[in-house]
């Protein structure tokens, strides 16, 4: 193993390389369709009106706001894992992708499923996912602290009642009710962009940077609580921003496109295995991950069952689990053979 | 206790009470060290020894009395100014994550640095003449996780040291050693004294401690009267040859030991089981 002190030079060089990465996933994401586009000619200012609306109206949109959100769930992702310090964390566990998956399914269920998603579910989403947040950090938070162990229960149990409230809900539905919540439970970009993608582009770098913020003490939190507090850190007072941080981010996340799965667990861990664990490097080499990740995964939902599409919360399980099993194995392989 | 004509002592931990959510761990402890000067601190288990050096590393905040180091009230300073003064190596799980010594030592310079600091060349030089004080230089590159108990002592050591200050708090630096590499950490942390430090040490080993350490303190327990805690005291403070006897082991630990003297004049403890 080599050291890998976080000096600027180093720092720099991640954050360019990260450009690059994200910036292929998203050309990835651009060139690819259910309807053929010829890109060259429509950024040189060809093609037809048809081909024009398709990839700058629909694609590009789609494209970018995947991107944003990619980047996000994966810092948040990063940075939780470290609150918790738990290699399995992931933003899903503080009841986000439940409570927020309940305030959508109410809002399909009294709006019906063919309201406008900013008028109707998007709100709803979010304001379910604070709901939830509420509940887990009032439940965490009773001793002063939020403890580690505290905070992961208390998000399980919260997530498993809105699931089940949910499921309550999905039950009394008419069909195409259900049909909708199904849909959105898994987690797409179907028919979004535009004023989400704006949304996000104010959301997703706010809350990356302020998670970079962080980075240093996340460093310390991520080694342990008593030489976190000994080297200088509030711990109570950084642990509640990482989690209002990571909660506020994740929550817009989910109210604009639904849980999608795997993004803020696979992706900080294979940035982790590329720019090692300092969450100076760690935080930006994440986003920028999921920004290249979360766009081509789309890509790929749009085609695969051409003419329909796939919901990308369906490939990104897909891929993402399968993956994840490879990075354990290969963890382990270190484990055994790093004593030399 | 001290000397009385010199300026303010490195540390100074006077009439302190601290506890957990009502419940009384120390009650009225008081010492001192000195610049140079190795200090042992020794008791029963779960009598409150780490308590007193998270009190004494600001950590945890006493319920009354005053801890200060060079003077200073610990209550007044900021964590990251109490950090810059003293160094606390906690009975911590280490990285999450797979870490390079050399990074774990950098930690050590997280008071230094501003927000958004990146390692410049004068953290990574005093991270490695750290490691080069603990001689540790050639594990620079090793993962923390792959270092034996011994290495993992030396590592986390050189990151208080890197840290810079005149304090340093050890919480059980040796459990889990063997023999030789008990020795080997009261050998360094002899050194560290010796180079002006003031260090506290918690331990279990009283003979190591009485050969190595300038004093030694002994906590007792405190009693539980109708439910309530009482909190640990000072069962003795002292030279280790004045205070290492069977009466202050057998009220600070409840056991009759035997105490012998070495060739050098060090109390020796002898058990029987």
């Amino acid at each position: 193993m080599n050291a890998r002190p976080v000096t600027r030079s180093r720092f720099v060089r991640v954050v360019a390389g990260g450009v690059l990465v994200a910036g292929a996933g998203i050309t990835v994401g651009l060139l690819i369709g259910a309807e053929p586009v010829d890109v060259p000619a429509l950024l040189t200012g060809g093609g037809s009106a048809v081909e024009r609306t398709i990839f700058f109206d629909l694609r590009l949109p789609r494209v970018l706001l995947a991107a944003l959100i990619g980047g996000a769930l994966a810092v948040s992702g990063a940075a939780f894992q470290a609150l918790l310090r738990n290699p399995l964390a992931e933003p899903y566990l503080l009841g986000i992708s439940g409570g927020g998956s309940f305030g959508a399914v109410l809002a399909i269920v009294a709006l019906g499923s063919a309201a406008a998603p900013l008028a109707g579910r998007v709100p709803a989403a979010l304001v379910g996912c604070l709901a939830a947040l509420a509940v887990v950090y009032l439940v965490a938070a009773r001793r002063g602290t939020l403890h580690p162990a505290t905070l992961l229960l208390a998000g399980v149990v919260t997530n498993a009642f809105f699931l089940a409230a949910l499921a309550c809900v999905q039950y009394v539905a008419t069909p195409e009710e259900s049909q909708a919540i199904l849909r959105w439970v898994m987690g797409g970009l179907s028919g979004q962009g535009g004023p989400e993608t704006l949304l996000l582009a104010i959301v997703a770098p706010v809350g990356a940077l302020y998670l970079f913020a962080e980075a240093r003490r996340l460093d310390l939190l991520a080694f342990g609580e008593e030489t976190a507090r000994s080297l200088g850190v509030d711990v109570s007072a950084c642990r509640k921003r990482v989690f209002v941080g990571t909660s506020i981010l994740t929550a817009v996340c989910v109210a604009v496109s639904g849980p999608i799965g795997f993004v803020g667990l696979i992706v900080p861990h294979a940035a982790r295995m590329v720019v090692g664990s300092g969450h100076r490097v760690l935080i930006p080499a994440a986003f920028f991950a999921g920004a290249a990740f979360l766009p081509a995964a789309d890509g790929l939902a749009r085609v695969v069952v051409a003419p329909g599409e796939l919901p990308v919360g369906i490939i990104t399980a897909v891929v993402g689990a399968p993956s994840f099993v490879a990075l354990l194995m290969r963890a382990r392989v270190g484990e055994g053979g790093a004593h030399g | 206790m001290g000397d009385t004509a010199s300026p303010a002592p490195a540390l100074e931990v006077e009439r302190v009470a601290a506890g957990y959510r009502g419940t009384r761990v120390l009650s009225e402890i008081s010492l001192v060290c000195a610049a140079g000067e190795l200090l042992g601190v020794l008791g029963a288990n779960g009598c409150g020894k780490s308590t007193l050096l998270r009190v004494s590393a600001g950590v945890v905040a006493p319920t009354s009395g005053v801890v200060r180091v060079g003077g200073a009230d610990v209550s007044a300073l900021r964590a990251r100014e109490v950090a810059r003064r003293v160094a606390l190596l906690p009975q911590d799980s280490g990285p999450l994550y797979p870490m390079a010594v050399l990074e774990a030592v950098l930690l050590g310079r997280h008071p230094w640095q501003p927000a958004f600091a990146f390692e410049g060349d004068e953290d990574l030089r005093l991270a490695r003449e750290a490691l080069r004080e603990v001689d540790a230089e050639h594990l620079a590159e090793r993962d923390l996780a792959t270092l034996s108990g011994g290495e993992r002592q030396r590592v986390l050591l050189a990151r208080a040291l890197c840290q810079g200050g005149r304090v340093l708090l050890c919480d059980e630096p040796t459990s889990h050693l063997d023999i030789r590499h008990q020795a080997a950490v009261f050998r360094l942390l002899r050194t560290v004294a010796d180079a002006g430090r003031a260090v506290v040490v918690v331990t279990h080993d009283v003979n190591l401690a009485a050969q190595a350490c300038d004093r030694l303190v002994f906590l007792r327990a405190g009693a539980t009267a109708d439910g309530v805690a009482h909190g640990a005291t000072l069962e003795a403070a002292g030279r280790p040859r004045d205070v290492v006897t069977p009466d202050v082991l057998r009220a600070a630990y409840g056991i009759d030991v035997a105490v012998d003297h070495d060739h050098d004049g060090h109390p020796v403890v002898r058990r029987r089981l």
